[in-house]
């Protein structure tokens, strides 16, 4: 259980991140995840969609052809979405409005209409567990640890409180600001994964 | 003069670089070129039709008031009704575009810039519930969204040479260069379009 752990951990954190390495679900961290509060409010959305979804439609049988597979993964987000916004609506009101319609595109994320094929529905039962769960963490740490930069260079602030940035460029907040930042932010991670696996192949 | 309009309104309002909807499915894509160009006809083909059958459901949305939290549902229905309806078309007419097609129909489908195309044209509606929306001005924001993908992926097939070229440093090769290349085209937009 434990190597099963380890493995699906390295995969989904940083190997195969869904955000970083794969490029997937990149629209709503661009345009959405601008402050920590709005972070929270997408790792909320996402997660309990993605999980949920994933969760359910595990139970659809594998006899059921491919094009039907993937109308009812998408019919049972679409499903799932309804609760997970009412509850929203009490917790997130700003954010909920703020995202508009970025929130519902959360029904067709690839996590859920493509990884579910590629990867997730090949495997046991607990192992998809595992892996689903890691993956979500991958993205909701990459969310987070993103939308605090981008809210201290957009707006010199941590969390809303100010940290006295000086040079604070509000237009990063816009989505052509997020491209930037994010492709910055994607080649420092590549940056410092290759220094630590020559550091790792060179101890070896 | 109107299909330069056209285009030039496509590349404005650019659902890729204003909106950064289908950033993913153009990422994956673009590593084959001639992935990319078959994709985008498939695509504006879904938003276009999509967006045609979006009207007769967001008149039947706004009259009986239905709860904008199921409105998702029925625009995924919407979508449903094209893909199924497409796959059986194409193998009707002919097997070889059936088997050449069929991939970019599974991938076109689902994803963030069809849903989201059908989702703007309605707020369309929304917004100017006091002005009557035509059949025509949905299809053309239908045929708008597709034909901004498939400008920003003939845009992409142009810069693939440079961005795939040795003078990328390591770090920045596929996706991060790519983003940032977006990032730029769509800063220049936004300067153009705020004028």
């Amino acid at each position: 259980m434990m190597k099963l752990m380890d493995s699906s951990v390295l995969k989904a954190l940083y190997e195969k991140n869904i955000v970083l390495v794969s490029g997937m679900i990149v629209t709503t961290v661009i345009v959405c995840a601008t402050t920590i509060k709005s972070a929270l409010f997408l790792i909320y959305a996402f997660s309990t969609i993605t999980f949920l979804s994933i969760m359910i439609a595990s139970f659809l049988p594998r006899k059921i052809v491919f094009t039907l597979r993937i109308i009812l993964y998408t019919l049972i987000a679409s499903l799932v979405y309804v609760p997970v916004a009412m509850l929203a609506q009490h917790i997130f009101n700003t954010e909920v409005v703020q995202f508009g319609m970025y929130f519902p595109l959360l029904i067709v994320n690839a996590m859920l209409v493509s990884q579910t094929e590629v990867d997730y529905f090949r495997i046991s039962k607990p192992k998809m567990l595992c892996s689903v769960i890691f993956y979500i963490l991958g993205f909701d740490i990459v969310v987070m640890i993103f939308s605090f930069i981008r809210e201290m260079i957009s707006f010199g602030t941590v969390n809303g409180n100010i940290v006295g940035i000086s040079l604070s460029t509000e237009s990063l907040s816009k989505p052509f600001g997020g491209f930037i930042l994010f492709g910055l932010f994607m080649a420092m991670f590549r940056f410092i994964m290759n220094i630590i696996k020559s550091w790792k192949a060179k101890s070896e | 003069m109107v299909i330069i309009k056209v285009l030039f309104a496509s590349m404005l309002s650019n659902i890729i670089f204003s909106k950064a909807l289908g950033i993913s499915t153009i990422l994956i894509a673009s590593k084959n070129k001639t992935n990319l160009i078959r994709l985008s006809f498939v695509i504006t083909f879904f938003t276009t039709v999509g967006s045609m059958l979006t009207y007769s459901a967001d008149k039947a949305i706004l009259n009986n008031k239905f709860n904008p939290l199921f409105w998702p549902m029925i625009y995924i229905i919407i979508i449903s009704i094209i893909y199924i309806s497409s796959l059986i078309l194409l193998r009707v007419v002919s097997e070889v575009f059936f088997n050449k097609l069929k991939k970019y129909i599974h991938i076109s489908a689902f994803n963030c810039i069809v849903l989201g195309a059908l989702m703007i044209t309605s707020e369309l509606n929304q917004v100017n519930s006091s002005t009557e929306i035509l059949f025509s001005d949905y299809f053309m924001m239908g045929l708008n969204s597709g034909l901004g993908f498939l400008v920003a992926a003939y845009i992409f097939k142009i810069a693939h040479v440079k961005l795939d070229s040795e003078d990328v440093p390591k770090s920045f090769k596929g996706y991060p260069i790519l983003l940032i290349y977006i990032g730029i085209i769509s800063m220049a937009l936004y300067g153009i379009s705020s004028i």
